[in-house]
This record gives structure tokens, sequence and C-alpha cells, in this order.
């Protein structure tokens, strides 16, 4: 019979004296080697397969070693389709060649459930907002896994989440924002905040707001070394968000900036601004160096031609790559021309 | 001045002389060597043939230092060919002991190999029923356990 073929089970669950027992730290590492589509079909193999790929210590593996090789997440709108679709691609490595051309794959649409992109990626996951109903849900692309959350009452009023992480607690809470429009000058927004758990109860938690600042619109969201950080419109005042005391906190801005058009992304663990309104083919770049002093510096990037050569001048920074050089992309798409342009522009010393 | 040989002896019986340059890459070994100097050591949980393969694995992948500098034997790149060839000859029963015999004898590069190759084959497979005939691993779900993994993982519309 079969029973001296090598079994992938964990020792001592077999009887049979003469099958190869694979220990259960080498399934571990075999698993770990597995792409993260395949582990999430592979989930019902069998209870011990279930267990392991579900355990924390698996995820937190897998999550380490996937950091190790990390993918370009971006989220582009299909002109045509008035859709939004999530695409990776591999990021290029220092020996590329100034220019290539890499196969992105196609994660998915994010339009089908009425949903919107609200934020940026955190650890892969990205958080969506009902357009329709009020809903807030937290998205994984590669497992095409949601959590929803509980829904929101706006009652009339504009409503934005976005998706944070507390390293050190090891928890993700969405934090959702309420706010007025304009014609109601006298209401401030309301914050609240919802732990992302698939066991424990979620609910919105109202947080204060000590500085009694008012804001009416907000812009943009990264989630940097525990912290939650959003521009609140024409008032040179970024939101410092921190995910694990909930506190809300103000930081001004440089005088010489235009935060109202510019990108956040992550410098180097601290908060980085990407301005766009630049001159020539030069861009800037600004760095929150210390929250407390709420100290800035800047520095410069090129782009590889002037602003008016390009194919569209409407171009979005995601970040630096693990090259240090910094990723602008032109975020639309049309079916005809079935390609996007990325550029990775070299710091300028000079 | 002629290498330092050690022997090694399979499950059968088998002796196999290879320079204890070859064996070292194996940690036990290195250490068995060292406390049991001048002795054959008995591998008996394996067979000739997967201490042939092992030996062969080991006799590529050992770093030849004869007094002029370390020169590798081969150069990484073609290393890796040679190794993504060595596994892929190898049949499913016979990967299982080869990944088994670099975890007991502990010689990390054939276990990140044979780790690679079972990763890819899991992978390769079409749904969890051909990985349970691959593997051979008894199916513990009843087909509503199934059913709610498979509701739990749908995407939502």
């Amino acid at each position: 019979m079969e029973d001296s073929q090598p079994s992938l089970v964990q020792a001592g669950n077999n009887t049979t004296t003469r099958t190869t027992t694979i220990p259960f730290d080498l399934i571990i590492e075999i698993l770990s080697l597995l792409p993260a589509k395949s582990l999430f079909r592979f989930q019902s193999v069998s209870k011990q397969w279930f267990s392991t790929i579900r355990s924390k210590f698996f995820v937190d593996l897998f999550q380490t070693r996937s950091k190790s090789r990390p993918r370009l997440l971006l989220t582009l709108y299909l002109g045509d389709a008035e859709e939004q679709f999530i695409f990776s691609a591999p990021e290029h490595t220092d020996d590329d060649k100034s220019s290539s051309s890499v196969m992105a794959r196609y994660d998915m649409p994010i339009s089908a459930p009425g949903y919107n992109l609200t934020s940026g990626s955190v650890n892969g996951f990205v958080c969506f907002r009902g357009v329709s109903c009020h809903t807030i849900a937290v998205y994984n692309p590669t497992t095409r896994q949601i959590v929803k959350l509980p829904d929101v009452t706006p009652n009339g009023r504009y409503m934005y989440a976005c998706l944070g992480y507390d390293p050190v607690e090891d928890q993700y809470k969405v934090l959702c924002v309420m706010m007025f429009g304009s014609e109601r000058q006298d209401m401030q927004p309301e914050h609240f905040v919802c732990t992302v758990s698939s066991s424990q109860k979620q609910e919105w938690r109202k947080i204060e707001n000590p500085t009694g600042v008012d804001y009416r619109c907000i812009f943009g969201d990264k989630c940097i070394d525990g912290a939650l950080y959003y521009e609140v419109g024409r008032q040179s005042r970024i939101v410092r968000f921190d995910v694990r005391s909930e506190k809300i906190q103000f930081i001004k801005t440089p005088k010489e900036s235009n935060m109202y058009w510019s990108t956040f992304i992550n410098y180097k663990g601290k908060l980085g601004s990407v301005d766009y309104s630049c001159t020539e083919n030069l861009m800037t770049l600004w760095v929150l160096e210390d929250v407390e002093k709420q100290e800035w510096s800047s520095m410069m990037f090129v782009l590889p031609s002037k602003w008016e050569d390009l194919p569209e001048t409407d171009v979005v920074s995601k970040g630096l790559i693990h090259t240090g050089e910094l990723m602008v992309f032109i975020p639309w798409l049309e079916s005809s021309k079935p390609f996007m342009f990325v550029f990775f522009l070299k710091h300028n010393f000079h | 001045m002629s290498k330092k040989m050690i022997v090694l002896k399979s499950s059968e019986g088998v002796s196999f002389v290879v320079e204890e340059a070859v064996a070292r890459q194996s940690k036990i070994i290195s250490f068995l060597v060292e406390e049991f100097p001048d002795r054959e050591l008995p591998l008996t949980n394996m067979t000739s043939e997967i201490l042939r393969k092992t030996i062969e694995y080991c006799k590529k992948h050992v770093v030849e230092d004869d007094g002029g500098g370390d020169s590798s034997s081969s150069s990484s790149g073609d290393l890796k060919e040679w190794d993504v060839k060595f596994v892929a000859e190898i049949d499913q029963p016979r990967l299982m002991d080869l990944l088994m015999a670099a975890n007991y004898l502990d010689i990390p590069s054939l276990l990140d190999v044979t780790c690679q190759k079972v990763a890819d084959t899991i992978a390769a497979c079409n749904d969890e029923k051909e990985i349970r005939a691959t593997f051979n691993i008894e199916n513990d779900f009843t087909e509503e356990e199934v059913e709610a993994i498979r509701m739990e993982n749908q995407y939502p519309i």
C-alpha cells in the first residue's frame, strides 16, 4: 500500500510506523514560502493547515518575509469605465536600467460593492467607504478578504475614514471624521475610532478634540510609525492622530510649502510631503524632522523631463521605494493604452 | 597533501567515503567528526539512495580552499541553476526523504532548496484535493466545515 509514502502532516498524528512525518516547524517553513493567494485557497486542506495559516504567529512570519519582497500597490482610475482598480507590481532594483517595463498584477476592481478607496495602504491593507451606504470596510487586496465595520450615522455630514496601525499594540484602527459643510459654521468635526478585529465586537468610540480647531475637509492620509497624518484644507495645518493613545494634535506646515497640492509619504519613518507646485523639472519633498518641535527640512528630486514634456502633468507620488528613489506615476489609464508611466526620481544633491 | 576522508554508513550498511570538507556542510557531521575522529559515522535513518543524493549535493556546494584563497567551485548563478535541476529530477517521495535528510543532518542550503521545491509543488496544485493526494494528507474536515470556509472567503458582492 501507500504507507511508505511521506506525509505532510504533523508528527505523531499518524499511527503508521513506516510513514515519514514532516516536523511541524518544517511545515511552517514550507507554507511560509507559498504565495498569499495559494495559502488563502488551500486553508481547507486539513485542520492543521487551517489553524497554522490562520495563526497570528504564521501571519506575522509571512508578513516579515513578504516585506523583503516589496511590491508597489497602485490604484488607478480607468476613465472610460469610471472605475477604480488596484494593481500591484514588483519594485525595480538598483541594477535595472533607467527605463524598463514590468508587468503589473491586476488585483481587484474596487468599485464593486459601491465602495470608494479612502486612503493609502497600510501593511497591504486598504480602507473603503461605501458611496451610497454608510459602511466602512477594510480590505486585503491579495486575499480579497474584507472586514466590515459597524455602520456610522453621518446625518448629512461629510464622512472620511482612514486606516491606521499601532505597531506597539499590534492593532489596526479606523479613524472616521464627520464634518459639516461650510454652511454650518458653528459645528466642529466629530472624530470616531473603531478597532479592527475579527474576534472581538467592533464599535465606534467618539474621541475628543481638545484643540478645538475646526476644519471642513480632509486630504490624503498616511500612517507612519503609529500615527495617522492628514491635511485639513487650506489651513497650513496637518492633523496628527496617535493610533495608540487616540489623541489628536495639530502640526504647522512650513510657510514656503504648498500642502494643498501635495501628497504625504513615508520618508524613512518620518512624515514626508511631496510638493507638486514645482517649476521646471524639480519636485520638493518636505520632511517633518521633529514632531514635538514641529521642525521641517526640504530636499529636491529631479524629474526625467520638464513638466510640460510629460504625457500628463497630473502626477501622484506614493512614496520612496527601497532604493531611496521617489516614485511618481500618472494615475490615469485608458483601455486603449494598457500601460502606465511610473518614474523613479533620484535625490538631487546639488 | 592528501585530503582527510571520513566514512558515512547508510541504513543498509553501505559505506560512503567522503572528503571531510564535503561532509562538514552538515552541522551534525561537523560536530560528530570533532567528537569521534577516525570513526565510521552510522546514519541509520538514511537509505543509501538518499545519502548518495545528499553527498552529491554537498560535493557540488563545497567551497574549496586550497590555501590559495577561497574559490567556490561554481559561480552562484550556475549553482542556483544546478540546484533547480537537482531537485527537479527527484520524484515526490524521494524529495520528502531528501528534505528530512537535510533537516536531520542540518544542511541549511539543501533544506532551503528542498522546502522551496515542496512549496512550488503545492502552489502548482489545482485544489486542496490534489494537495491531499500528492502529500498523503488526511482530510479531517466535514463537508459542512469546508463549505463554511469557502463561504467566509467569498468576495462580497
